[in-house]
């Protein structure tokens, strides 16, 4: 075997040395150190630890259902390629809804769905959404539309609270 | 002494380390600050992605922005920490980068969190991923071009 050629030998300052671990090391402690000091001291500053276990969005992840966020839900709302269900109450409905939503009241459910059923083609994609990221009406439909045969289900986990504030900052 | 052509090598190599290194500097503090200025929506951001335990959410967000913030100045103002920085920096983008492939091949509709924390702000898509690449190259320029 004769000597490697010169082209492939990697050359000794591209192999990192001692000191630049050591380096490396250094600025990863200094970050841990500067980002515990400025959360402690920050009124912005958050928990280490949170439960997100009961977080509207990782349910609707784990069981499976597509989860949108507000920049899809302009799309659907534009395109009009979609049915949205308001799962809120009638009242709240009444109040206020996403452009083309049609009221779904958790609450009233199996009537609803008498009303819906011509409209349920089972291919469709179906949104729904109910107040905000804090309620779960919105996943109690999807869970609710599934047993009914539903297939293409998603959740606009922003809700109505996002879609306001959002829209009247546009 | 190194002959005219090869000096010519020379200060284009310094030239690609300085432009490199400055360009990735104000890249790396400008991702930084709205997460560190708005810790839970980043949190928020993270947990979109799905690929992390509840344990590890929080803790991450917290941590990166901070080692974002330390490598991009680092790595623009302080030549001789330039190189460590510059290698820490390709590890966050070959992470960022997976994590982004990964929740495209699910389908997932979540916004970046890369450089805003605005809900509003794009979709991830095959474009975060090719600037991540032209990114990694960047920081592998100034690794390879660096003295320590």
């Amino acid at each position: 075997m004769g000597a490697p050629s010169r082209f492939l030998r990697i050359p000794a300052e591209w192999i990192p040395s001692r000191a630049l671990a050591g380096r490396v090391l250094a600025i990863l402690a200094a970050a841990a150190v500067l980002a515990s000091v400025a959360n402690s001291l920050s009124p912005r500053g958050i928990p280490w630890i949170k439960d997100w276990s009961h977080h509207l969005e990782k349910q609707a992840f784990e069981e499976g259902f597509a989860v949108i966020t507000w920049h899809r839900m302009r799309e659907v709302v534009d395109r009009r390629n979609a049915i949205i269900f308001d799962a809120r109450s009638l009242a709240d409905y009444d109040r206020g809804h996403l452009p083309g939503a049609l009221p779904f009241p958790e609450a009233h459910r199996e009537k609803f769905l008498e009303q819906y059923v011509s409209l349920l083609d089972k291919g469709t994609l179906i949104v729904a959404y109910c107040s905000g990221s804090e309620c779960d009406d919105s996943l109690q439909l999807l869970r609710f539309l599934k047993s009914a045969g539903c297939t293409n289900l998603a959740l606009y986990v922003g809700g109505w609270e996002e879609w306001q504030t959002l829209h009247s900052e546009r | 002494m190194a002959d005219p052509a090869q000096r010519k090598v020379i200060r284009a190599a310094r030239w690609v380390h300085l432009c490199c290194a400055f360009a990735l500097g104000a890249v790396f503090i400008a991702a930084s600050i709205p997460k560190i200025l708005h810790p839970e929506a980043f949190a928020l951001a993270v947990f979109r992605y799905h690929l992390l335990p509840d344990l590890m959410i929080n803790p991450l967000a917290i941590y990166l922005p901070w080692l974002e913030l330390t490598c991009g100045l680092l790595i623009a103002f302080v030549p001789r920490w330039r190189r460590a920085a510059a290698l820490l920096i390709m590890g966050m983008l070959l992470v960022f980068s997976a994590a982004i492939s990964i929740n495209l091949a699910r389908g997932l509709d979540i916004s970046c969190g890369c450089f805003s924390v605005d809900p509003r702000h794009g979709r991830i898509g095959v474009l975060n991923i090719a600037r991540n690449l032209v990114l990694l190259a960047m920081s592998a320029a100034v690794y390879l071009t660096g003295r320590e």
